[in-house]
Formats: structure tokens, sequence, C-alpha cells
């Protein structure tokens, strides 16, 4: 089991499913923002196990899952800080009470 | 043995990651994700990418979710409004969350990948180093500018907030 690829493919599809459950079925923005993080993780994984089982230069993998961590990073701050605003002007971190751009 | 230890950090993984998505208070839910952040690592472990796992540990468990903290903690309303769980609400979420993995397993398992041999040696701190400065030089650079920009970003948004004016 743990020297076959799509040992490691499985997890991470479903790890990515979870990630999108969540995010279509939460309202709370800090939830979704959760469930994107859970989906990247699952890239990371795949990256990893990609890195591991099927690359010329296994260190390609790996620097391109740090580069996903990084972005990862970056992703958290901005969001986190978006909602923090959203929540200073209208005190309320539900999607369903944002609705000045809807059509 | 890797496989029992395997199974287990495969468990502990999609525990957390079933109580980050599916519980109704957010505090609870990043409880559940750092589990699963803790397996995940050890997944990464077990695939022998020791600087990621610890760099996923470091960061996602250390920075992000430990943000995400303060975050609910200044921003939750006092009666939190409980989310209502329609069945037009969980509907369509159930189903593409249960569709896509469909086909995405049902591809995986149609056809195979080309693997290398495995090599069974550790790729340590140093080759990630060198790969880094010399053939992602640029990549790197651009990623340390645009987690610069991320964090000026962030302040500025987070601190500058008209209050309402219809309140």
């Amino acid at each position: 089991m743990a020297d076959d690829l799509n040992t490691y493919l499985i997890i991470s599809c479903a790890l990515f499913a979870i990630g999108l459950f969540g995010v279509l079925l939460r309202r709370n923005l800090v939830a979704m923002l959760i469930g994107v993080e859970l989906m990247l993780n699952a890239v990371i994984i795949n990256l990893v196990a990609f890195a591991k089982f099927s690359a010329p230069e296994p260190v390609t993998g790996q620097v391109f899952a740090l580069f996903v961590i990084g972005i990862a990073a970056a992703e958290a701050a901005v969001g986190l800080s978006i909602v923090l605003a959203v929540h200073k002007s209208r005190g309320s971190i539900s999607v369903d009470d944002l609705q000045e751009l809807a059509g | 043995m890797l496989d029992l230890a395997l199974g287990i950090l495969i468990v502990l993984t999609f525990a957390g990651a079933t109580m980050a998505v599916v519980l109704k208070k957010v505090f609870h839910n990043l409880l559940g994700f750092g589990l699963s952040l803790v397996g995940l690592a050890g997944i990464s472990l077990v695939l022998g990418s020791e600087f990621v796992a610890l760099m996923q540990l470091l960061i996602f468990l250390g920075g992000i979710t430990v943000a995400m903290v303060f975050a609910v903690m200044m921003s939750t309303p006092r009666e939190q409004s409980e989310e209502p769980r329609t069945a037009d609400r969980v509907a369509p979420a159930l189903l593409v969350g249960a569709g896509f993995p469909a086909v995405m397993i049902a591809l995986l398992l149609g056809g195979s990948f080309p693997t290398s041999p495995v090599t069974e040696e550790l790729f340590g701190v140093r080759e990630i180093g060198l790969a880094l400065l010399t053939t992602f030089e640029l990549p790197f650079e651009a990623i340390s500018l645009l987690l610069l920009a991320a964090i000026i970003g962030a302040v500025a948004v987070a601190r500058r907030t008209r209050e309402r004016p219809d309140g």
C-alpha cells in the first residue's frame, strides 16, 4: 500500500473533494478559507507523491510543493485580512450578507 | 510497518478533514484542520520529503492555523448565528463533492502513470537549497516579492476600513 502511487493519488483526490465540499457547504468566510487550505494541502500531497514515484529529478516536485506552501501563506494572510475588514464594516462574516456585487 | 503508519496517518487526516468541514462552530473546524495537518505532514514524511513535511507543519499549523484562530476570536459574533443546513444547500455541495472524486478516481483506475524506479535515499535540505538557488532562482525571488506584496496588502486592507454610513 505504501509503495503504490495510486494510494496517494486517491488520498489526495478525496481530500480535495472534502475541501471542495466545505467551500460549497459553508457560509462562514473563515470556514470557507479552511476548505481552500485543505484543497491546497491535497495538491501538495499530489506533488510530493509524483516527485517520489515518477519524476526524473525528485527535487523538482518538492520545490513546487514549497512554492505551493508559500502561496498558501500569502493567500491566508490576504484572506484573513479581508475577513477582518468585512467584520469591521458590517459585523458579520457570513457570505449571505455580502450582496453588493450580486447582479 | 510503513503500511500501518500510513493507515494511521490516513485515518488521522480524514477524521480531521471531516471535522474541519462538517462541524458547525468555526473553532472546532480549526481544531479538526490542525489534526488533519498533522496527518498530512506525516504522509509527506512517509513519501520521503522530510523538508516539505517540516515546512507544512511549521507554516500551516504554526502560521496559518494560529492566524485563523486570531481571526475567529476577533470576528465571531457573540451570538453565533446557526448556519441553516437545509437540503437545497447541502445537496449541490454533496453532488459536486461526491461527483468530482468519483470521476477522477474512475479515470485514475482506468489508466496508469509511467513510474520511474523509486530511489530509496532521502532528498535532503542540501539538494532542495541548491535547486532553489540555481534552477528555480527566478520563481523563488518572485515568491518573495509576492509574499511582501501580500503582507503589505493584508495590513492595508485590515487597517483602513470605513464604517458604513448607513450603519
